[in-house]
């Protein structure tokens, strides 16, 4: 093991393989893999929520305020998919003011995943028995995070889930009847591949080329480096872990850690460390950067431009932003979200990059069978909903309002709810004692440092070369 | 199988844990959101449509309506945002 916490095969990855495994808790053979499995299952969610709101139809929108006659679409699984609402004080009334929708929730997630778990020769019976538990857990970690204060400081709900978990299993221990529903890779892999059909990339031109360059440019240019970094200079002992926090930091915060992770077969301890490192310093950045951007007055537009590429979550760019201004949050948030789409696209390239290179044996180099042997396939299914919701999007008449109802009205909550289940699945799986050795040393902490100067100092140079020098027209243009 | 004191000692480490966290989120942070300061700061991102816990631009109330404004402001003027500015020479 090295300083860094890096310890070879001692703990389960997120992302097993793309060959069969078995069920935790459950020695049945399985008829297909995991990653198949969990494009199955998000297919399944996808399909149906497309099909809800096809068949509900389109409601015809007047003419007003200038604005044509056109057709909007709802989605109505809406009001039975949902999580508790925000509190100050009464968590019982956040939970009962959507009752309906929170158990429709662990309805729907609890069936879809039986009847994957049953398709793959698993044991849906056990699964559900155990489900139930897991999904309270859940619920009481989206509790947690859904307090106001709580809210307000970015801290959500992946944080309370991992607590949770981890306080049952380093106090009482997890009971064994629950682990046949500890199923972190599966909720995971499921989460990613319906967060693909929220992966829209038409949505990666939204700022024209000044976003092109402060988001396409820099981020990819960050990422690269901070791992070559941590690779060569830091000796960070554990690829996966240096690929995780780097992406975690310069891509966009948790959802790109998680995606990352999978794909890059982090070990959870990982993936929880990269989370928690991200999350420290993006309430410290939250709050520090609109600061200083108004004591150096730096220009609302390019200060909007700086915190939308550097703040990792995607909610604190949107506070950040706002503390100067509409214009500023505008910019932040069109930023981020373009940063969010890349996600799809680093996916992809950091799995390629890990079958091709980081997992072959020195002396061998992998042919094209090994490689697609050991890609992780939910990549695919992440691929092909981002696919099919973009052209639905961009080619179809009325295809972006249809597109809103399908992920606002049901995918959202689902990829969140199995991003929870994930998480909670992470705490009860892991020990304090393995956690805490990822710290040791502070390499990981060094990197996210050294990685986000990185990030600020090139950002700051792209954002003012874009706004100011390059496309100026395009600085006024925002600022009416 | 683990010795019957050390499973008393397990559920009173859960107990002790549970009882913090139910201390700090039921009367800690309840008052915190009730001082003035942090009580405006709450409302102005509210009012915005902001919550700064979204992991995703689609978990951002204001996400789409923020991409919607973008949109209109670069139909108006796509030049602005595609068009290359080389800065004029003095000479």
């Amino acid at each position: 093991m090295t300083d860094d916490g890096h310890a070879a095969n001692d703990s389960k990855s997120v992302q097993q393989t793309g060959t069969e495994t078995t069920v935790p808790g459950d020695p049945s053979v399985r008829r297909i893999s995991e990653d198949w499995l969990a494009v199955l299952i998000g297919s399944m969610l996808l399909v149906a929520s497309l099909l809800a709101v096809w068949i509900s139809g389109p409601i015809p929108v007047e003419a007003k305020d200038g604005k044509p006659a056109s057709v909007s679409y709802e989605n109505p699984l809406k009001s039975y998919l949902g999580k508790p609402d925000k509190w100050e004080s009464d968590p019982l009334a956040a939970l009962t003011s959507n009752l309906q929708g929170i158990a429709g929730a662990c309805l729907i997630t609890a069936l879809a995943f039986a009847v994957g778990i049953f398709a793959s020769g698993g044991n849906a019976g056990r699964f559900l028995m155990a489900f139930l538990p897991i999904f309270v857990l859940g619920l009481l970690a989206y509790l947690l995070a859904e307090q106001k204060v709580v809210k307000h400081y970015g801290l959500e709900y992946a944080l309370w889930a991992l607590f949770a978990g981890l306080l049952i299993s380093n106090t009482i221990g997890t009971p064994t009847f629950l682990k046949p529903a500890v199923r972190t890779e599966l909720f995971m892999k499921v989460g990613l591949v319906l967060l693909g059909a929220e992966v829209l990339f038409g949505k990666l031109l939204a700022l024209g080329l000044p976003g092109v360059f402060v988001a396409w440019i820099v981020t990819p240019v960050v990422l690269i480096t901070t791992f070559w970094f941590g690779q060569k200079i830091l000796k960070i002992g554990s690829p996966s872990l240096n690929m995780v926090i780097s992406a975690d930091m310069s891509v966009c915060g948790v959802s790109a850690a998680i995606a990352t992770a999978s794909a890059c077969k982090a070990r959870k301890e990982e993936l929880s460390t990269a989370i928690g490192i991200s999350l420290a310093f993006t309430v410290v950045m939250m709050v520090v950067l609109p600061q200083i951007i108004k004591l150096i007055g730096l220009d609302p537009i390019v200060g909007g431009a700086w915190i939308g590429g550097t703040i990792d979550s995607t909610g604190a760019v949107g506070a950040a932003g706002a503390m100067l201004g509409k214009e500023a949050e505008v910019v932040a948030t069109t930023i981020k979200m373009i940063q969010n789409i890349l996600i799809g696209v680093v996916a992809f390239f950091v799995a390629v990059y890990w079958v091709t290179f980081v997992e072959r044996t020195p002396d061998s180099k992998p042919d094209a069978m090994e490689i697609w042997r050991r890609f992780p396939k939910f990549i695919l299914g992440f691929l092909a909903a981002s696919i099919l919701m973009s052209v639905i999007n961009d080619s179809v008449a009325n295809g972006s309002s249809f597109v809103k109802a399908v992920i606002s009205g049901s995918t959202k909550e689902i990829r969140g709810w199995c991003f929870c289940l994930a998480f909670i699945s992470i705490g009860l799986e892991t020990e304090f004692r393995n956690l805490a050795r990822f710290f040791k040393g502070g390499k990981p902490l060094v990197l996210y440092v050294c990685g986000q100067t990185l990030n600020l100092i090139l950002t700051l140079f792209m954002s003012w070369l874009m706004f100011k020098v390059v496309f100026p027209n395009a600085a006024d243009v925002l600022s009416k | 199988m683990q010795p019957m004191s050390c499973q008393s000692n397990a559920w009173l480490r859960l107990l002790a844990a549970v009882c913090a966290v139910l201390l700090i989120w039921l009367v800690v942070l309840p008052a915190v959101s009730r001082q003035p300061s942090i009580a405006r700061q709450m409302q102005f991102l509210d009012d915005r449509g902001i919550d700064p816990s979204a992991r995703f631009y689609t978990d951002q109330p204001a996400g789409w309506t923020n991409a919607e404004t973008m949109q209109q402001k670069i139909s108006r003027s796509p030049e602005a945002f595609w068009s290359l500015t080389v800065p004029e020479s003095n000479n």
